[in-house]
């Protein structure tokens, strides 16, 4: 046991995964003893409704991330698809054709990134800053300055939706992040996945076609974006411009602190669920305290910082 | 080595996130320590909110569109006094940027840990619809404030004065300025802002009543920035060299008509008094330019007003009270329906001083 445990600690990906369970464990205990609400079943199904959209768009954002790539654009993504689909359902069209087509949107959106990217060889920063400020200008567009609300009752009673006290959304987020877990450790996609962002020449010569995989990823990062966009869309019934502003840096603040290497190649999807975890109780937890939002940036940010520390390396 | 390695990290993570908790605890106020938690099911909601309505009888809440801001730290300030003076815990906390998503996670966490009274001004009114009807049916009492939120339960909303009667009263302070005539441009954040809307129209169909002598000969958007809002002012000046008025109806809109115009001044461009300027500002902006002689007065109010009304008309629902029984020191309040107006104040040269909020 000892030894699977130091083995297992070796991987760089998954010390963080041990560190996030000494740390989370730790960190609901002291909520729980210091809040007298922290412990019931209706915070924690809030705290599930929160974190279940910022679940979803992390899963592909950390794929993302292993091949080396980034994906900025994701806040704006979803922008573009609530408020997208907001207008369609206001126009009244039937609800499934307004999910078809708000995934699609959200396809065409991740293609555009993935075309920069794969095909255009733009480096990922560059493009998806691009689009992250393009997609939101689109925003303003399509709204107009004003919010789009007025949505039917039968679309937004879908947050409200509990499968054995575990919010539907929720739901949603484990069974994609099941399949996300199982793909990159047991299938050849995902060792396809890790090895282009581990070395991308040597994959290319090993026939690995990189720019195929990346152009993918980014499309399926469009999709789930969509997907994500929806289940926020219900909880507010209302789209502003705003809409999901900042979604990317909380996505990748939750991504980090799960161990995912921004360079590229290493990291695992169970740091970056536990990642998503650990931040959302905590700012639950101050927000029961009473912190202000400044305070909880700060203390979130270094936390970031502290899980990032590598201390030098014995040679061996 | 590896081990130890993780052993120290470890600690250092343990030690930055007690430091996190014991510097929120300093910050903020222990809300109900002794009540013990024992919602055991969802369901059984009814008990659930006798046991809150306990933990948060004397807990507020007011979530602001951001914080971090001198606006809104003002409106703290007035929140926090009035909390004080009648015996409540307030917690003041909104997202770091304008964000509703983070307000209605504020808000639900808020509502789980257990309080009496909620204030909310929304960055997007109907997306708090919800939480508000949640809030509602826990039986916490809702007030918008600085913002309302029309299309929600909301018991009240606290603002300074309503939107016509505001633009009204610019319209009739510019027109004074100018004498009843000549070409007036309008500086506005918003084209399709409610509040930006409302104002500027109802300051248009007063001149057009009033003083049809007054041309109202451009409307300029400033997407409420600084720097916009200064270059929207010098075209101005290029574009109607005849120009005899500038009416901002945001914060941003007057200094910087003022700026601009001041800059015209000192270099030969424009004389002193050609052109009027005025509109709605806050202390801090505009002490330069009423100072210079720009600006002649500027309609404002005190966003610790604002906090303070909130706290007091939050205050009045839970006693029973209603809202003529409400006694403030130096504050006179004007109910209309659903609405606590606080009033504006007036900034002249003279009395910019003696304002402290930002």
């Amino acid at each position: 046991m000892r030894k699977f445990l130091a083995d297992y600690i070796k991987k760089d990906g998954n010390r963080n995964v041990v560190l996030l369970i000494v740390y989370l464990v730790i960190q609901t205990a002291a909520f729980s003893i210091l809040l007298p609400n922290f412990m019931t079943v209706s915070n924690f199904q809030n705290l599930m409704r929160q974190s279940a959209e910022l679940g979803m768009v992390s899963i592909p954002l950390a794929i993302v991330l292993m091949t080396g790539n980034i994906d900025l654009s994701i806040g704006s993504v979803m922008g573009v698809c609530a408020i997208s689909m907001a207008r369609m359902l206001r126009a009244g069209l039937p609800i499934p054709a307004a999910v078809l087509f708000t995934v699609c949107i959200g396809a065409l959106a991740g293609s555009l990134n993935g075309f920069c990217v794969a095909k255009l060889h733009l480096d990922g920063l560059v493009a998806t800053i691009g689009t992250q400020v393009m997609l939101r200008g689109f925003c303003y567009i399509l709204t107009g300055g004003r919010s789009v609300s007025g949505l039917p009752s039968e679309f937004t009673r879908v947050s409200k939706m509990y499968v054995l006290g575990v919010p539907i959304s929720f739901l949603l987020m484990l069974a994609i992040f099941a399949v996300a877990i199982f793909v990159m450790q047991k299938t050849r996609i995902g060792i396809q996945v890790h090895a282009v962002g581990y070395n991308a020449r040597a994959s290319r010569f090993s026939g690995i076609e990189a720019d195929k995989i990346k152009f993918r990823l980014f499309v399926m990062s469009g999709c789930v974006a969509a997907i994500a966009s929806m289940f926020m869309l219900m909880r507010f019934a209302s789209a502003e411009s705003e809409f999901a502003n900042g979604y990317d840096t909380d996505t990748l603040v939750a991504i980090l602190l799960g161990g995912i290497n921004i360079a590229g190649g290493s990291g695992n999807m169970l740091g970056a669920f536990l990642g998503l975890i650990t931040v959302a109780i905590l700012k639950n937890g101050l927000n029961h305290i009473g912190m202000t939002a400044t305070y909880q940036q700060f203390i979130v940010g270094l936390l970031i910082v502290i899980s990032a520390v590598r201390l030098p390396k014995k040679r061996d | 080595m590896r081990k130890r390695r993780n052993k120290v990290l470890a600690i250092v993570l343990c030690g930055g996130l007690m430091a996190g908790i014991l510097g929120g605890c300093g910050a903020g106020q222990e809300a109900s320590q002794d009540t013990a938690p024992a919602a055991e099911e969802t369901a059984d909601a009814a008990k659930e909110n006798a046991e809150q309505g306990e933990a948060g009888g004397k807990s507020l809440f007011l979530c602001p569109k951001c914080v971090g801001y001198d606006y809104w730290t003002s409106c703290e300030t007035g929140a926090k006094a009035a909390a004080d003076e009648l015996g409540y815990d307030l917690t003041f906390n909104g997202p770091a940027a304008t964000d509703s998503a983070q307000q209605i996670t504020m808000m639900e966490d808020a509502m789980t840990q257990g309080i009496a009274g909620l204030g909310i001004s929304a960055n997007d009114a109907d997306a708090v619809v919800d939480t508000i009807a949640t809030a509602k049916e826990k039986g916490i009492y809702t007030v918008a404030f600085d913002s309302d939120s029309p299309n929600s339960d909301r018991d009240y909303c606290v603002i300074p004065e309503s939107d016509a009667a505001m633009g009204e009263q610019l319209a009739e302070m510019i027109a004074q300025e100018m004498g009843g005539e000549g070409k007036l441009a309008f500086m506005v954040a918003s084209l399709s802002a409610e509040n930006q809307v409302s104002k500027f129209e109802a300051a248009e169909a007063y001149i057009h009543e009033n003083y049809p002598d007054i041309e109202i000969v451009a409307t300029l958007c400033s997407d409420d920035e600084n720097e916009h809002a200064y270059e929207n002012a010098q075209t101005l000046l290029s574009t109607y060299p005849d120009l005899k008025g500038i009416l901002g109806f945001a914060g941003a809109e007057a200094p910087q008509a003022a700026a601009a115009v001041g800059q015209a001044i000192d270099n030969g461009d424009l004389e002193m008094g050609q052109i009027c300027v005025t509109g709605i500002g806050f202390p801090s902006q505009c002490r330069e330019g009423l100072k210079s002689g720009v600006l002649k007065q500027i309609l404002s109010w005190n966003p610790q007003e604002t906090g303070k009304v909130t706290v007091y008309v939050l205050d009045a629902l839970l006693n029973g009270k209603t809202i003529e029984e409400i006694e403030i020191d130096g504050i006179e309040l004007r109910l209309d329906g659903s609405y606590v107006y606080h009033g504006c104040v007036l900034l002249t040269p003279e009395n910019v001083d003696d304002y402290n909020y930002a």
